[in-house]
């Protein structure tokens, strides 16, 4: 590199003396630098810039990552992809034309499309035949279809990310085993099964023996799933609502997220196990509380989330058999440090203390809690019941309506309502050093004002202000002002500001 | 928040044109290519960089300083935040400079490998090029005549990808 630059040097010095026009210096980059740029465009783009030169050809034709889903306009549903029929087409060509050339392999193929049966079978076998790495594929077809067994034995397949609608079905247990020798990601979406709704023998200790994660979304089937892969590190389950046992014995397993499944609140038998020493998080959000749980070992755990249904808990704390099942499911997670609570829990506990006691007696070492709740009223009660932990995160923001939703301080809880919980919030107030809030405005100016005057060993106060720094900066500036002249009754007590 | 200091050692990089710039060994270190010539201990005390010229390697000294400066990930999360939207502002602004500039940094990141500067470059080239024609894209990169596709190649080229070209 270093000759063919000093040649380009002394060439470019030699067109500065005679004053001509200046070289073309990108030419001589690594074909990778300049596939690196490539990968920043739009594909439409980097189809345009093969006629810049020969030199643009060919990176066009070795260009390896090649992503189609600019093609689909944003936010095109599946459902809608039927009129966009000539994307298909385009891939099948751009897939054909590589043969051609030299080091034409493909790394990444993502695409979106609608397609025949015939013409997902033969992309998926063009993606193998290039030598894919990652192939992440939205399709629509006429029916449910059989997921290409191509792919199954493709030996350098590192990531698979199928979605589809009306949805495909998986070849059996025995036969998608044997294959995906290298792969580490695996992501299924709308997984169909017409005979067993169980994946209780696909993921062994001994199948998939790369995975490090795997997720399902919308399998609405899947009705049990266990999962054993000796080196899963994060399992994600979405919307598959009629899930009513899991259990997972990856012993590598960190991170485990499940949301919106175990969608029951009669008297099935739904069971959860996990015996997994690594687990590090652990999210529980939008389910029902298991029947029966099983979690051992859980000895890393650091952080949990957790929302239950709205009939979970709006009804089951009535009956003393299910508040006992919640707590089966919480000694489990028991070693947990950090706690995040989201709404309907937060206002749940806020109304019921017998399922707030529950919640956080589970929780002996908490020493941080966030609560995402949609009233300050909740805030307050909940309050009163959690342990001393010394880092308190507050979080306003109501991801629905995209509004702040400590709005009801304006009106209902005034600085001497905050000021009448003081003794039973004195004891927190004694151990809290770190506050965060998310998503601040004018109205949770007495919020502030009660930590500040009582928390008398704060160090930290970390206001996030709503909205951006450019919309509303004199109002910010007034909010600041006005906080930073707050009284504090810890020395030691920093505020700041971020947007 | 600089992490230089008086006492910390110091490396010398000389430019193609015979300039040697004094740097911190901390701001060098983000140059991977430089960081193993120290580790594998065959740098000297004047590291000579043939085909870097002065002005390209102030540029890039300039980043690598401001980069080496800011807080790294695994500090407070809360000052994380207000890094990044530092060094955001800072990137922008080291990048409004003339494409041939641009180029030859490029180059010489690549060279002295190093990530960050090569994917800012690169951001801000595809940011140039994006959605200009190929005669401006041509025009815009300085691209070699004597490369150019013929009339007759264009066409085909043109062809097989017809549904960009629309």
């Amino acid at each position: 590199m270093e000759t063919r630059s000093a040649k380009r040097r002394k060439l470019r010095n030699h067109n500065h003396e005679s004053n001509t026009c200046q070289e073309d210096r990108i030419t001589d980059l690594p074909d990778a630098v300049l596939h690196h740029i490539l990968t920043l465009l739009p594909i439409k783009y980097i189809v345009k810039t093969s006629i810049l030169s020969k030199r643009w050809r060919s990176l066009w034709y070795t260009f390896p990552d090649l992503d189609f889903t600019s093609l689909i306009p944003y936010g095109t549903k599946l459902t809608e992809y039927v009129t966009l029929s000539n994307i298909a087409s385009v891939i099948t060509n751009i897939l054909s034309l590589r043969d051609k050339f030299l080091n034409s392999d493909v790394r990444i193929l993502r695409f979106g499309a609608y397609l025949s049966f015939s013409g997902l079978h033969a992309l998926a076998r063009n993606a193998v035949r290039l030598g894919v790495l990652e192939l992440d594929i939205s399709v629509a077809t006429e029916d449910i279809f059989n997921f290409p067994r191509s792919l199954i034995t493709h030996d350098s397949l590192r990531v698979l990310k199928v979605k589809s609608t009306p949805g495909f079905r998986l070849p059996p247990s025995k036969i998608m085993r044997s294959g995906f020798q290298t792969l580490r990601e695996l992501s299924l979406f709308q997984v169909k099964q017409d005979k067993q709704s169980s994946l209780l023998d696909m993921f062994t200790d001994s199948s998939f023996p790369q995975l490090r994660k795997l997720c399902f979304d919308s399998c609405l089937d899947l009705k049990h799933l266990r999962v054993g892969c000796r080196l899963l590190k994060e399992l994600v389950i979405e919307n598959c609502s009629l899930l009513q046992g899991l259990e997972v014995l990856s012993p590598k397993l960190e991170i485990l997220r499940v949301w919106n499944c175990f969608q029951y609140y009669n008297d099935i038998k739904t069971w959860l196990q996990i015996d997994s020493m690594r687990l590090h998080t652990f999210v529980w959000t939008y389910n029902s509380v298991p029947r029966k749980t099983c979690m051992q070992n859980l000895v890393c755990l650091h952080e949990v989330k957790l929302s239950f249904t709205f009939a979970t808990v709006v009804y089951e704390h009535r009956d003393s058999n299910k508040l006992q099942c919640l707590s089966d499911f919480l000694s489990g997670l028991s070693h947990a440090e950090s706690l995040t609570l989201k709404s309907p829990l937060v206002e749940g506990m806020s109304r019921n203390n017998p399922l707030a006691n529950t919640v956080f007696q589970s929780f002996k070492k908490l020493k941080s809690l966030e609560l995402h709740s949609s009233n300050v009223t909740c805030l307050a009660s909940v309050l009163k019941v959690c342990p001393m932990i010394h880092t308190l995160t507050i979080n306003a923001y109501n991801p629905l309506k995209g509004q702040t939703i400590l709005r009801d301080l304006r009106s209902s809880w005034e600085e001497h309502q905050w000021e009448s919980q003081l003794k039973d919030l004195k004891p927190l107030l004694c151990y809290l050093k770190v506050v965060k809030i998310h998503g601040i405005n004018d109205n949770d100016i007495n919020l502030v004002k009660f930590l500040l005057k009582h928390g008398m060993f704060l160090q930290d106060i970390i206001l996030y202000l709503r909205g951006h720094k450019s919309q509303s900066c004199n109002r910010h500036e007034k909010l600041i002002s006005r906080i930073t002249r707050l009284s504090r009754a810890s020395v030691d007590a920093k505020l700041a500001f971020h947007y | 928040m600089s992490t230089s200091s008086s006492s910390s050692k110091k490396i010398v990089l000389k430019s193609a044109d015979n300039e040697t710039f004094e740097i911190d060994e901390i701001v060098a270190l983000e140059s991977q290519a430089i960081k193993n010539m120290i580790e594998d201990e065959c740098a000297d005390n004047v590291i000579p960089l043939g085909n870097i010229d002065s002005k390209t390697l102030s540029k890039i000294i300039e980043y690598c300083k401001k980069h080496a400066e800011s807080p790294k990930k695994d500090d407070n999360a809360d000052i994380d935040e207000k890094a990044v939207e530092d060094l955001k502002s800072f990137d922008a602004e080291f990048a409004k400079v003339d494409m041939p500039l641009i180029q030859d940094i490029l180059m010489a990141a690549n060279f002295l490998n190093i990530d960050n500067l090569i994917g800012l470059m690169c951001r801000t080239i595809a940011d140039r090029i994006k959605g200009k024609t190929p005669e401006e894209i041509r025009k815009i990169l300085n691209i070699n005549k004597n490369d150019l596709l013929s009339p007759e190649q264009e066409a085909k080229a043109r062809e097989e990808n017809s549904w960009a070209f629309d």
